[in-house]
This record gives C-alpha cells, structure tokens and sequence, in this order.
C-alpha cells in the first residue's frame, strides 16, 4: 500500500505500517512537496501517531530550509497528538477513564516526548524570527496540551488588531479557561470568520450565547461567502446535532452541490452523533 | 517625581524608574504585582490583571523601557522588540541593566514591587 492508497481510505481501515509508510514520506526531503504535504496531512491523524513520528514532524518544523507551507502542516499535524497525549495523561488518573481497554490505542505519544515538544513549541513561538504563518500554527497546536506561557500570547493576539491573530486566538480560546468575556465579544464581532470560530470555542466551554449566534450566521450567510457557509454547515453536527434537520433543511436542495453534498453529509453524521449519545445513554 | 521599582524575574533583580506620568503613577498605584511572562523576541509580556487608564501610547520603545497596554492589560518589557501595537511607555530600566535579559531568557514570572 503507497500513500496515495492511504489518502482514499478512511483511517480506521489502515493497515498495521501505516504509520511506517507515512513516516517515510514524511522524513524524505527530497520527495515532491505535493506528496509530503499529503503525508503530513495523513500524519495529523491520532491514529498513527506516535513518538518517532512526531519527532520526524518536529525537525521539519525547525528547519528554516523547509517551505512554509511544509512547516505549518507538520505544526497541525502534531496538534492531534499532543491532544491526545495530553488527554491521557490528565484522564488516566480518573478512575473511570482508567478502565478503558489502552490496548485499543494503536499509537501515541509518550509522556515524556510530550513535555519535550512542549518546550521546544514555546521556544520556537518565542524566536521573532520565525515566520509568522508558522507561529501562528505553532500556538493553534500547542494550545491543545495547554501551558502558562498560552494565556499571554492568545491575549496579545487576541488584541493585536490583525484579523489572522485574531482568528487564532479565538481558536485556542476554546482550549484555555478564563476568555469567556472574550469569546462573549467574538461571537458579536462583525468580522463573520471570527464569529464563526467563536461559535466553536464558545460551545466547548458550554457558553449558551454562541447557538443563536451560530444560527444566525448559517441562515444568513450571503452565497458570495460560500467557504464560511460550508465551515459552518461542518459544525452543526457537532454543535447541536439534535436540531440539524431544522437548521439545514433550507440548504439541502441548494443549487451549489457542494453546498447540499455538504449538508446531506452533515445531516448523516449528526444522525451518527445522536445514535452514540443514546448509546452512551444505555 | 520618578518611582523606582524592583523587578524580581527569580534568578536576578532588576532596578527600574517609573516615570512622573499618569498612566506610570496609576501602575504604581496597584503595586506589587506577580505576572507570569511570556516571550515574543527581545520582549517579555503578561497580563497585571488590572485596567488602567491610557494617555498616549507610542509605537517605538527603546530597549529597556517598560510600558503597558490596555488591550489585554499587559506589562511588557522590551529589550530589542518594536512593540506590536502602540503602547503607553511607563518607565525604564537603566543600561546598564536591561542586557541582562538577553541572556537570561526563558524567565516565566517577575514580581514588581518598591
């Protein structure tokens, strides 16, 4: 199996080397670019994962050699993996996680690696020299095993005025405590990307004020802004999986079909979202 | 009048002036302060958790000024970072000092007292 094959097929059906073949494509510089950033794309999966991976991704982010757009997807790619770990090692400790069978978890990152890259990620955030896509990315990743050091830079971003900063701050506010005033003042920015993602954030700490917000954005949401529709169309199964029937109903005859593929897609998976809850209800 | 202060990074000290303006007397007024730093470059910045009032923010600080800023209310000390934004400058740390922290970086907290 080559990477191409990996790409067309959903992740929970990789074979065994997947993280092998990824790895490979992933550390030869020398590979076409298309092809390493389709590895680095396959690389963000939690799936594969694992401690010699994400060190291979954490050189390609140190080297200024490597274009930018190289760099900023082995950033996203770790951002997964340093959830995940991060996650383990905050639940593990709570007695009912602790009984999940780990055997189940294909790959992940150690500990240790995971303190590792911590450091070296604020490091690399701290040098003014590094070019500001990459930063950006950089505080989007690392802000998902959240440190000290991320309350100040999502503020200063938050502040700077710039709307990409922007955009990233409001981002990671959804994995940080103590922007609920800020994420109350995004979801009315008339900036529609940044209320979007507040929308995002905002749920994530359970902030009731983000779903008329959300409502309102995709239901008017102008066809010329088709990139926002589409993102937002994405959230509502995870946002409120329960009323997506109502919410998109408008939209699956859309003349675009990329618009109503999206929203046929949406409406599968929020089914798929409310059968787990029931699920877990049992 | 000027103010001296002391900035308290851990490891070292560090003297500094505040400045006989209103933004610099309001900071004194809050005074002792614990920030938790973070870098950008030749700057150190963290949020003093206090409101105060602007009077007339300055694009440029020279290195070893101090200033801080209303958006997100945060002190910051520059050392070779033109700030991101224009910031009330507040008072500054002597020469003969302020090289310090070149060399010292990471610092994660400073304590600001008299």
């Amino acid at each position: 199996m080559d990477l191409k094959q990996l790409y067309d097929i959903p992740p929970w059906e990789w074979p065994g080397n997947a993280t092998a073949i990824i790895y490979e494509a992933v550390s030869e510089p020398g590979r076409p670019e298309p092809d390493r950033l389709m590895a680095l794309e396959l690389a963000g999966e939690p799936v594969v994962i694992n401690d010699r991976l994400a060190e291979a991704l954490m050189t390609i982010i140190q080297d200024g050699r490597e274009s930018e757009e190289v760099r900023c997807q082995a950033v996203i790619a770790l951002g997964a993996g340093l959830e995940g770990a991060y996650l383990d090692e905050v639940d593990l400790e709570d007695d009912f996680l602790a009984e999940i069978n780990t055997d189940e978890i294909v790959e992940s990152l150690s500990s240790h690696l995971l303190i590792k890259i911590q450091e070296k990620l604020s490091r690399l955030y701290r040098d003014a020299e590094m070019p500001e896509r990459v930063r950006r990315r950089i505080l989007e990743a690392s802000v998902r095993a959240p440190w000290d050091w991320h309350k100040n830079a999502v503020t200063a971003a938050y502040y700077s005025g710039d709307h990409d900063w922007r955009l990233t701050s409001v981002f990671c506010m959804g994995y940080l405590p103590g922007f609920n005033e800020e994420l109350i003042e995004a979801l009315r920015d008339p900036d529609r990307e940044i209320s979007l993602e507040a929308v995002g954030s905002a749920l994530n700490h359970g902030l009731s004020e983000a779903l008329p917000t959300f409502k309102d954005l995709l239901l008017t949401s102008p066809s010329s802004d088709k990139e926002l529709l589409l993102r937002a169309i994405e959230l509502v199964p995870e946002v409120c999986p329960e009323q997506a029937g109502e919410m998109l109903s408008s939209l699956v005859d859309d003349k675009d079909r990329e618009v109503a593929t999206a929203v046929l897609d949406a409406l599968a998976l929020a089914e798929t979202m409310m059968e787990l809850d029931d699920d877990e209800d049992y | 009048m000027t103010k001296i202060i002391k900035l308290d990074f851990g490891g070292f000290s560090l003297s500094a002036e505040l400045f006989d303006t209103s933004p610099a007397r309001a900071f004194a007024a809050h005074l002792p302060y614990t920030v938790a730093l973070t870098q950008w470059g030749g700057e150190l910045y963290g949020s003093i958790g206090v409101s105060l009032a602007e009077e007339a923010p300055v694009a440029d600080i020279p290195a070893g000024g101090l200033a801080y800023t209303g958006r997100g209310n945060l002190f910051c000390v520059f050392f070779g970072q033109t700030p991101a934004w224009p910031v009330e400058y507040i008072g500054r740390i002597p020469d003969d000092q302020w090289p310090l922290l070149i060399d010292a970086s990471p610092l994660e907290q400073v304590v600001i007292s008299f």
